[in-house]
């Protein structure tokens, strides 16, 4: 079943480049992750400030999204479905260093120790009211994910989904998101082929 | 048709199903009062200096002895926690959700690349909901789900940040409800197609979910994720009799029940919170408390939601308030949480 989703549209970002449908858009030339993203918010004029209280994960994702969503129908609900090793990692990490440090807790750090969260942050931005699910694999898994992917799409009739692999590893991203749509006619690369090579597995 | 059954579970109020159950019977919450820092204490449920991992391990064991194993078939490993049996606590940044396989037996024929969901507090009823997809779409014939999730600093002091723990046992759907409470569990069961089961099973009529896309961390207010999972699965069955809800006692989730049942048509059907009982178990929750509805199916006996005193929601709901007989067929649980998941489940008496 997994053959028959095909990638409509891609992002990917790690600390050398940003490619959108396989070609390099951008070089990467920041130290960290978190002044990247800001960098590219200001330089794609993303122009959504609930993106500065975001997490990294959901910074990407919304990154991402901006290249990727066009290729949803304005009127279609895609399944959205996103994967990791760490789920929320980095942010659980700040946390532990806020309340040890701080004696209490910043509500705004803690809301992002859950890895959907930038499920929830895309859904809001595109008004997604989509069956939705986070999920963690580590990467040579990716077949799985795509598994679960694929029997989701049926189980909810959804033509688009919207997937990848989202992780944050100390201060750096990878980042390999896609538009995928079910049973798509032509010849074109497929899921399988797209997470292979960018998950280097 | 696909069922559910073989549910064990281990909780600090007890080490099986069955006695879970007959506390449950005599009116027993797991909840106690503890100090979590210098300044504050919260009613929270947790083991007493026991190994998480090993709990799990036991009640991996339990549940298998609830089904013929020879019988699975194809089987597909579901695992459901929001943050892992994380074991110390220093070595926090190597910890991976999914290694809790380590400590498991799995057998070397069932599927090598478990399934791990960590999507907030409705993980453990999208659990089983995948094994049911899964099977439904013909990938596998069986699926294992266990789920956990355990108290620890890093929940408590992050609910307190934001004034979401209850000063008491929290009171679902009151008036006087003030937050939650955490709490630490274990959940197993398993989904098949075949004839698996020793004893209890109930069939899974469906199964669903929505996202509100509305706010991380606060449910929408008309509870459209809400409405919609569980009209999706209303598609294929009649009413239910009971419902089994989130109610985490917050004066924004409890209200959104309301709402959404009230926009479906359901407030006359009883309903209850299992959070007085077991506190909030997060990635457990969703599979601890389908259990519990699995044993209110076989004992025809409904469980009450405890703690309720005044109508706290703006559209009335039956809160069912004591523990007793209750003709039942179908049962329907719900749960939430943040990222705005909303989830719906069906089981029906076999």
């Amino acid at each position: 079943m997994i053959e028959s989703l095909k990638v409509i549209a891609s992002f990917e970002m790690d600390q050398q480049c940003i490619q959108h449908n396989g070609e390099v858009i951008d070089e990467i030339s920041f130290t960290n992750a978190s002044e990247t993203l800001k960098e590219r918010y200001k330089k794609y004029k993303l122009k959504y400030p609930k993106f500065h209280k975001m997490d990294l994960l959901s910074k990407a994702v919304i990154l991402g999204n901006y290249f990727i969503k066009k290729a949803i129908p304005k009127n279609s609900t895609p399944l959205v479905m996103l994967f990791n090793e760490s789920a929320s990692m980095q942010s659980d990490l700040q946390h532990i260093y806020q309340y040890n440090a701080y004696d209490t807790a910043s509500p705004g750090i803690f809301v992002y120790t859950l890895p959907n969260i930038c499920i929830g942050e895309v859904c809001i931005k595109n008004d997604w009211k989509s069956p939705s699910g986070f999920l963690l694999f580590p990467k040579e898994h990716f077949e799985k994910y795509l598994e679960t992917v694929a029997i989701e799409m049926s189980k909810n009739d959804s033509e688009y989904a919207f997937t990848g692999f989202v992780e944050v590893v100390e201060d750096d991203i990878f980042v390999a998101l896609s538009v995928l749509q079910m049973n798509k006619e032509n010849e074109g690369l497929t899921a399988y082929q797209f997470y292979k090579k960018a998950l280097r597995k | 048709m696909i069922k559910i059954g073989a549910f064990e579970i281990i909780t600090p109020l007890g080490a099986s199903l069955d006695e879970n159950w007959e506390a449950i019977e005599s009116g027993k919450t797991s909840l106690q009062k503890v100090k979590y820092n210098d300044k504050a204490a919260a009613y929270i449920s947790r083991f007493e200096s026991a190994d998480f991992r090993k709990l799990i391990a036991m009640c991996f064991e339990q549940m298998l002895e609830k089904i013929e194993v020879d019988a699975l078939g194809k089987t597909q490993v579901i695992f459901s926690s929001t943050k892992g049996a994380v074991g110390n606590w220093n070595h926090y940044h190597k910890h991976r959700v999914y290694e809790i396989q380590e400590v498991l037996d799995l057998n070397p024929e069932w599927d090598q690349a478990p399934i791990t969901v960590s999507n907030a507090c409705i993980s453990g009823l999208q659990a089983v909901e995948f094994a049911y997809d899964g099977i439904q779409f013909e990938h596998w014939d069986s699926a294992i789900v266990v789920a956990f999730d355990e108290v620890s600093e890093f929940i408590v002091e992050g609910f307190a940040s934001l004034h979401a723990l209850s000063k008491g046992v929290c009171q679902p759907f009151s008036k006087d409800r003030d937050g939650i409470n955490i709490g630490s569990a274990i959940a197993c069961a398993v989904v098949s197609k075949n004839p698996v089961f020793k004893g209890e099973q109930y069939r899974i009529v469906g199964a669903s979910n929505c996202n509100d896309a509305n706010h991380i961390s606060g449910p929408s207010r008309t509870g459209e994720g809400l409405y919609r999972a569980i009209s999706n699965v209303l598609k294929k069955s009649a009413k239910p009799d009971f419902i089994s809800l989130h109610g985490t006692g917050t004066p924004y989730n409890d209200e959104m029940e309301a709402v959404a049942l009230d926009r479906l048509g359901l407030t006359n059907i009883p309903v209850h919170s299992l959070k007085p009982v077991f506190g909030h178990t997060l990635g457990a929750a969703g599979l601890l408390e389908l259990a519990i509805c699995g044993r209110m199916l076989t004992e025809q006996k409904a469980v009450p939601s405890l703690n309720y005193k005044k109508q706290g929601t703006s559209v009335k709901l039956n809160v069912q308030s004591d523990f007793g007989n209750l003709k039942m067929n179908r049962i329907l649980k719900t749960t939430s949480g943040f990222g705005g998941n909303n989830a719906a489940l069906l089981i029906q008496r076999t």
